[in-house]
């Protein structure tokens, strides 16, 4: 059984090396059931609108499926093949332990996963737990703030949100002033 | 094309200066041979896996092409900073600049004559106004069509984007002060959707010189050519007159860092404001003994580039929740950059982009609940006011090449001297004083009494090292781009601009690039070529 000693054991705080491949359909499963977490931890899409909304994130799924398949099998770049089946590994060991919810320790517990975000920039070695954080979570939490969880802390558009054509009736921003832009045809 | 020469026109860089310069050239001759020489790799654009790791880490594909400030030694009692301030690659610097697409004024290219300051330009507003619609239309400008800022003989090619509701304070601000709010123009395609991850836009909306190249590449023109990884190291010379050719080593996996040479009727430098003077300094021999056009000691002189300005405040709250929602700013002022000011230094003033900030995700990665960041989004706001700041080329400034060593593209090292006198920071500080007073006017906000800042000087509009001048004594290049002495070498490149005025360069240089083409192409305008947006 997977345990205490795995997601304490001392790695590189640099990214582990791994080849691409593509992720089996039980590996998706498990990352999405961090990134839904995420959601359910910050509350991102409860609240905001309950009739558009569904109590979970699965409007983002296709967004964040293309994000982790170029992580894990694109050739060009660094494969996180290796980041994922960690952090798949280190949440299977919290839950085993059984010490609360595996997620919100994962989020929140700053004596398991260190001084993130980014720690591995800060120092040379770092543990599985912290990888898994700085690798996988927080990646997952930017792309589901980018991804349109933005909104519930304010705002229409975002650093990165595909919001559409600017040339679209409705505008993508929070407007100064919501009128017609000259010279654009709506 | 003369006898002996392997291509009429060899062109050093393939950034905006190179490409535009060549598509203007086919524009007038499909035929024509043209050989672009880069230093740099090609770097793959529109790429989602390096859009995603942008968005998601900051990490940029091109940002190993960055100075490593190491490799430059900096004399001179200002910090200049060259990190981040060019992209050695194909397509150029256009690969990470922001796009912000601004003409300089009428006064801006009477420097000298006004204020016995820098230089004056041997073109005039007027000549390059309809190249300034050309230059709008190609890189795709959007503005406002009531911007009266400048004169203008046809309106914005796209329309501007709309004010934010975080422009609404600043606008009130601008307003009262009296600085008219304007509407940044931003070189953005129709296609853009306003992600506002600019430096590495994943859908190609953002103008870039690399798009220009590869329209080019792949236009069917016969004699056309673009070899990467191909560093050019110096000028070859028949005469004191004449350029022959260039002697380049070929980086690339095949060229096994080779030197190869080739010939050609002529030769233009289109380098950037860093490398175009390095070339000049470090070829000529035994025609010139430092240098082509370098008799007189002005290459590499009158170094200059925009600093920055910068004041801030905080409101109690954010009751709306507003954010900085673009990566780029809506809302500008031109007031302070007018002729009034000209002596002392004008200013171009915008919205700090980066706030109200809001970054929420940075919140979530730090642990705080739900309910810190919410305390956190409706708290105290906090907003900003920027501008560059005009100083003017002084021939103290210069850069150079350190002899023998050289970075991994094989270019040379340089050494950097700025000095800044006491006048220009007294100066720098009358118009922080009065961007202060426009912040003070601004309802709710209290001005942040130690967030007024002028900066050390940045490389990324850096510019004047081959200065345009009447006389060799005076300056490198003639009114048209045509190094002093020679018959048959040209600069494009903010490095020829005499003054550099307060707005980001690109926009002029690219006016200068269209110029140049139909000058080489014996003085008669091009014909009507179909709009970049039509072909991407
Ligand atoms: C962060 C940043 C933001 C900016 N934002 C704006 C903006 O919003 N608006 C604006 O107007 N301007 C902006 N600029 C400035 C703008 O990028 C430049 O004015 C413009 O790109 C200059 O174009 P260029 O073709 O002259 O030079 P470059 O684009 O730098 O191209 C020169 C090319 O020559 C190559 N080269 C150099 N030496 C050699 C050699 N020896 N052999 C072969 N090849 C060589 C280089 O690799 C490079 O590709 C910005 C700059 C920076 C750094
Ligand atoms: S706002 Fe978005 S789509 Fe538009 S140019 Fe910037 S990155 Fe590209």
């Amino acid at each position: 059984m997977i345990s205490r000693a795995y997601y304490t054991e001392p790695l590189p705080a640099s990214l582990i090396y791994s080849e691409p491949r593509a992720l089996a359909a039980s590996e998706i499963d498990a990352l999405w059931e961090i990134f839904t977490a995420i959601n359910r931890a910050w509350s991102l899409f409860h609240t905001r609108d309950p009739a558009h909304t569904v109590l979970d994130a699965s409007n983002l799924r296709s967004t964040w499926l293309e994000f982790v398949r170029l992580r894990a099998e694109s050739t060009s770049q660094p494969s996180y093949v290796g980041e994922y089946e960690n952090a798949i590994r280190v949440v299977a060991a919290l839950r085993a332990e059984g010490d609360g919810d595996p997620f919100e320790r994962l989020f929140f517990d700053r004596d398991l996963v260190g001084a993130s975000p980014n720690a591995h920039e800060a120092a040379p070695m770092s543990t599985r737990a912290a990888h898994a954080k700085d690798y996988v979570v927080d990646e997952f939490i930017s792309v589901m703030v980018i991804a349109s969880g933005f909104k519930e802390f304010g705002g229409r558009n975002y650093n990165g949100f595909l919001g559409g054509s600017r040339f679209n009736r409705v505008t993508k921003i929070a407007a100064h002033v919501d009128l017609p832009i000259p010279g654009v045809r709506s | 094309m003369s006898a002996v020469a392997d291509v009429e026109y060899l062109l050093i860089g393939s950034g905006v200066a190179a490409s535009t310069v060549a598509m203007r050239l086919l524009a007038h001759d499909p035929d024509t041979s043209i050989l672009m020489l880069e230093a740099g790799d090609e770097i793959p654009s529109k790429d989602r896996r390096a859009w995603w790791d942008f968005v998601v880490t900051g990490a940029l594909p091109y940002d190993y092409t960055y100075d490593d400030d190491a490799q430059v030694s900096y004399t001179g009692n200002t910090p200049w900073r060259m990190n981040g301030s060019r992209v050695t690659a194909y397509g150029g610097t256009t690969m990470h600049w922001g796009g912000w697409a601004l003409r300089m004024k009428p006064e801006d290219f009477r420097l000298r004559t006004n204020t016995g300051k820098g230089g004056d330009w041997l073109v005039g507003y007027d000549e390059l106004e309809g190249y300034y619609c050309e230059a709008e239309r190609h890189l795709s400008v959007c503005g406002d069509p009531a911007d009266t800022s400048v004169p203008r003989s046809e309106p914005f090619p796209l329309p501007p984007y709309p004010w934010l509701a975080a422009d609404l304070e600043m606008f009130e601000g601008f307003a009262a002060s009296g600085a008219t709010p304007a509407r940044m123009p931003l070189a953005r395609f129709r296609k853009c959707m306003t992600t506002g991850t600019c430096r590495y836009c994943p859908l190609g909306a953002r103008f870039s010189g690399q798009y220009v190249n590869d329209d080019l590449r792949a236009g069917g023109y016969p004699n056309f050519e673009i070899r990467t990884q191909a560093t050019v190291t110096g000028i070859r010379l028949d005469s004191r007159r004449r350029a022959r050719g260039v002697s380049y080593i070929d980086r690339s996996a095949r060229g096994n860092g080779e030197v190869r040479q080739v010939d050609a009727a002529k030769v233009i430098i289109c380098a950037g404001a860093f490398e175009s003077p390095k070339l000049l300094m470090m070829s000529g021999r035994p025609f010139y003994d430092h240098g082509i056009g370098n008799d007189a000691g002005n290459v590499g002189r009158y170094l200059v580039s925009h600093s920055f300005l910068s004041v801030s405040g905080t409101a109690p709250s954010n009751p709306d929740r507003v954010t900085s929602e673009y990566g780029f700013p809506t809302l500008m002022s031109r007031s302070l950059d007018d002729e009034t000011r000209q002596a002392t230094g004008k200013i171009f003033m915008f919205r700090n982009q980066n706030t109200p900030g809001g970054n929420w995700a940075r919140l979530m990665q730090a642990g705080k609940t739900r309910a810190q960041i919410d305390a956190i989004a409706t708290g105290p706001r906090h907003i900003g006011i920027s501008a560059f700041y005009e100083e003017f080329g002084v021939c103290g400034n210069y850069l150079r090449p350190i002899a023998g060593r050289f970075d991994r593209f094989g270019l040379p090292l340089m050494e950097i001297h700025f000095d800044r006198t006491t006048e220009v920071t007294k100066n720098a500080h009358l118009r922080l004083a009065e961007m202060e007073e426009i912040f003070r006017a601004i309802p709710d906000y209290v001005l942040d009494e130690k967030g007024s800042k002028f900066e050390g000087a940045a490389g990324f509009h850096a510019s004047g090292t081959c200065r345009m001048s009447r006389t060799p004594e005076d300056g490198v290049t003639d009114g048209d781009l045509r190094v002093h002495g020679m018959d048959n070498l040209y600069v494009c490149s903010n490095a020829v601009f005499p003054s550099v005025g307060a707005v980001n360069p690109t926009l002029t240089l690219t006016a200068l690039a269209f110029r140049l083409a139909d000058h080489l192409a014996g003085g008669r305008p091009a014909p009507v070529a179909a709009s970049r947006e039509g072909v991407a």
